[in-house]
């Protein structure tokens, strides 16, 4: 069964609370394969604590969520084996360098190493770090992480690529070199999904936006969707006309609730 | 508050900043258990002091025998040493791992002050032992009309002064010479070894060959003699006359502790400067030499352990820290290769101190682990990494024994199986309650991790503590197995146990 028939990403009914706080309510969600989907959402709306679950990084209370089949929490060493996940200040280590990163990450995912070398040199490469691969990461700037981060979690070629707020912290060249590499990633039939606060990348980027609020998704859709949805919630049609940015939809569904 | 902490960006008011992190790095508010005690431990040694003082002041200063103004001034110099390790140490804290001198150094305050504040509070904390045990002098022997040893008082704060400007000399001339990189490296190692350096002198007895121990006790008696280098009136030991108030040692003891201070500070607060810059703006010293293809191993075993021993490896902190604990082993060593009958009686030390060692190291790898997300979301089982992990840990322990175990195996084989049975025992059983109690933690904080999981550090000790009793009871002491048995059983055992949440929570390596 080709992959395209089973959802990339499969969350249902997925409960998670800290300390008796919910963080995540009953939230639903599918990914088709091959979709750019964003995850957009004020501060504390539940965004990070679904990715990290979906990643494998914390234990949903109740719920289930799945990857191309592969439950999360029964099957996970499947899961993993086709995602990468990029938090949001993603971790290195400060005393390996550029190459020995990849290297460490290729083996955690069991890449032989001769398809890694290549993939590292393209990567690094790529991404203009190529020059600084001796150099330990601890004298990288935040972009430079950024960077070495994103080839790490591509390194293994995921077919879904889950990121949490990219972007942070690289200048506008960077950044722009990521986002038409997300974009070729998904030409190329995988999925990528991210959160972000920056409405205008997913307004440029995202096929698909899900608005999520108190843990749950409160409206979902292409851009121009939602721009309607907007503008019956809000009852005017200044608002959801077809100038409304996405910024004005964003503000208006999460306020109104 | 404005008494007593000064005008803001005057010099008492950085200097209360100082104090406060100063403060804090020994623990903050916990600390009041710990003055409780140090408070109780004080009264007493007013009390000893009255009994040594009173017994003197009836004798008469005059009537101290020489010896005695040599004891006290070897202790002095020993004290001394000890303050300027730790001062390098902490110097090198203060220059390039507190991340406040970037914000202080951008202030419109002098670089001069804010150095001379921060010399102060290192020289300050110098002085706490020091005070601790020779204070109660000063105060009784103004009690029993020796008034002059109040000179106590200015001989620790000259000391301190003194102390705080030879560290923060040696660090800066480190900084110097290697580049603040490499420089924080040496420092952090030889604060290890001038610390250790008298531990290893102690124990000179065990590791000096017999003609060596003669000649040295010969020379240090010839030396102490009147007119000797090392006579009691040498000017070795000004500092001990200085503190019962002699005039002329006591203010060359003043002059040299605060102009010795002065001189660091204004010749120094340039190079101060330049030296945090460097350390603190990122820029990487490497060159990029190694610039080559990409050469990349496979196999997850290699990997992850070269991946662990390349991080150990690279960390000053953590090798200035091992460091000092191998050469605690370094002794017991040389008993072990001189191979008497006492070897016996040295294995559980070697078990404790191996076990010591590589749980530090488990905690490192296992606890300690940069990116913990990355080996969440890696498709590998998180208990498989971590028992590579813990063997990342015990290995170089292991390599570290080798040679006393081959040795031992032609010498008295039974003793050579034994300590190797024990001391993996004992270093897999430390590994183990960071396997299944899993805690993080961050690798910066080493020296913080016995406050932080007391827990897993008795768990730890009692499993090890186990095995050395192990150890013990194998050389024929069959019928007491059943003890060390229990503890060895009760360490991990707990450590499963509490470690239920963590390991049900998972995610986290």
């Amino acid at each position: 069964m080709p992959d395209t028939d089973i959802a990339a990403l499969k969350i249902h009914q997925l409960v998670k609370s800290f300390n008796g706080k919910v963080a995540v309510d009953s939230l639903d969600l599918d990914i088709p394969a091959g979709q750019f989907h964003a995850l957009l959402g004020p501060n504390g709306a539940g965004k990070t604590t679904t990715l990290r679950i979906v990643a494998g990084l914390l234990k949903a209370d109740s719920g289930s969520a799945a990857i191309f089949g592969h439950d999360v929490a029964t099957d996970a060493t499947s899961a993993k084996k086709v995602t990468a996940f990029l938090p949001d200040d993603p971790l290195l280590y400060g005393k390996l360098n550029a190459l020995e990163y990849l290297e460490f990450v290729a083996g955690l995912w069991n890449i032989s190493a001769d398809t890694a070398e290549k993939r590292a040199e393209d990567l690094l490469k790529w991404l203009e770090l190529w020059d600084n691969r001796a150099e330990y990461v601890e004298g990288f700037s935040r972009g430079m992480r950024q960077k070495l981060a994103l080839a790490g979690a591509l390194i293994h070629e995921p077919k879904l690529l889950i990121l949490d707020e990219p972007l942070t912290g690289l200048d506008a060249h960077a950044a722009r070199s990521v986002k038409d590499m997300l974009v070729d990633y998904v030409k190329r039939g995988n999925t990528v999904l991210l959160t972000t606060h920056i409405l205008e990348i997913a307004e440029r980027l995202a096929e698909r936006i899900s608005i999520i609020q108190k843990g749950r998704i409160v409206a979902q859709g292409t851009l121009d969707e939602l721009r309607a949805r907007a503008g019956e919630v809000a009852g005017g049609v200044a608002k959801g006309s077809d100038s409304a940015t996405l910024e004005d939809v964003f503000l208006n569904l999460t306020e109104v609730r | 508050m404005a008494l007593t902490s000064g005008r803001p960006g005057g010099a008492l008011w950085l200097l209360r900043h100082e104090l406060r992190l100063g403060w804090r790095g020994m623990g903050g508010k916990r600390v009041w258990l710990l003055v409780a005690g140090v408070t109780v431990l004080w009264a007493f040694l007013h009390f000893a002091a009255w009994l040594l003082l009173g017994f003197v002041a009836k004798k008469g200063l005059q009537q101290v025998p020489p010896v005695a103004i040599i004891g006290a001034g070897a202790v002095f110099w020993l004290f001394a040493s000890i303050m300027v390790s730790q001062t390098v140490a902490h110097a090198v804290t203060a220059l390039f791992d507190r991340g406040d001198l970037d914000l202080l150094l951008s202030s419109p305050l002098s670089p001069r002050l804010i150095l001379a504040m921060r010399g102060l509070g290192i020289a300050l904390a110098a002085c706490f032992l020091p005070a601790l045990l020779l204070l109660p002098f000063a105060h009784v022997g103004v009690v029993v009309g020796l008034p002059g040893f109040l000179g106590i008082y200015p001989v620790i704060f000259s000391l301190g002064l003194f102390a705080a400007a030879a560290g923060m000399a040696l660090t800066m001339t480190l900084v110097r010479l290697f580049g603040a990189r490499r420089a924080k490296t040496i420092a952090q190692i030889s604060a290890a070894i001038i610390g250790a350096f008298f531990f290893l002198a102690m124990q000179a007895q065990n590791i000096l060959p017999k003609a060596k121990r003669e000649f040295i006790l010969n020379w240090l008696s010839s030396e102490t003699r009147p007119q000797g280098l090392l006579s009691s009136d040498s000017a070795m030991w000004w500092p001990v006359r200085a503190m019962v108030g002699d005039v002329l040692p006591l203010l060359v003891v003043l002059m040299v502790g605060a102009g010795g201070f002065w001189f660091v500070v204004n010749l120094a607060h340039r190079r101060f400067v330049t030296g945090t810059q460097e350390a603190t703006g990122g820029g990487s010293t490497r060159k990029a030499a190694a610039s080559g293809p990409a050469r990349f191993r496979s196999g997850l075993v290699k990997i992850l352990l070269m991946k662990e021993w390349k991080l150990l490896a690279r960390d000053p902190q953590i090798i200035s820290q091992t460091l000092l604990q191998v050469l605690y082993l370094i002794p017991l060593m040389f008993i072990g290769f001189r191979g008497d009958r006492n070897a016996w009686m040295i294995i559980p030390g070697f078990v404790v101190i191996s076990a010591m060692l590589a749980g530090n190291l488990a905690w490192l790898t296992l606890a300690a682990e940069d990116a913990p997300e990355l080996i969440g979301t890696a498709p590998v089982s998180l208990m498989r990494i971590r028992w590579i992990k813990a063997l990342a840990a015990v290995l170089p322990v292991v390599a570290m024994l080798t040679p006393l175990v081959l040795w031992w195996l032609g010498h008295d084989p039974a003793a050579a199986v034994i300590l190797l049975i024990c001391c993996i025992g004992g270093m897999f059983s430390a590994a183990v309650c960071h396997i299944w109690n899993p805690r993080t933690g961050n690798r910066r904080d080493m020296k913080q991790r016995y406050r932080e999981s007391k827990l897993t550090s008795i768990l730890e000790s009692t499993g090890s503590f186990g095995w050395a009793g192990m150890a013990y009871c194998l050389n024929g002491n069959w019928i007491w197995i059943p003890v060390p048995l229990f503890f060895i059983v009760l360490g991990p055992g707990s450590a499963w146990v509490f470690g239920r949440r963590a390991r049900r929570e998972g995610g986290l390596a």
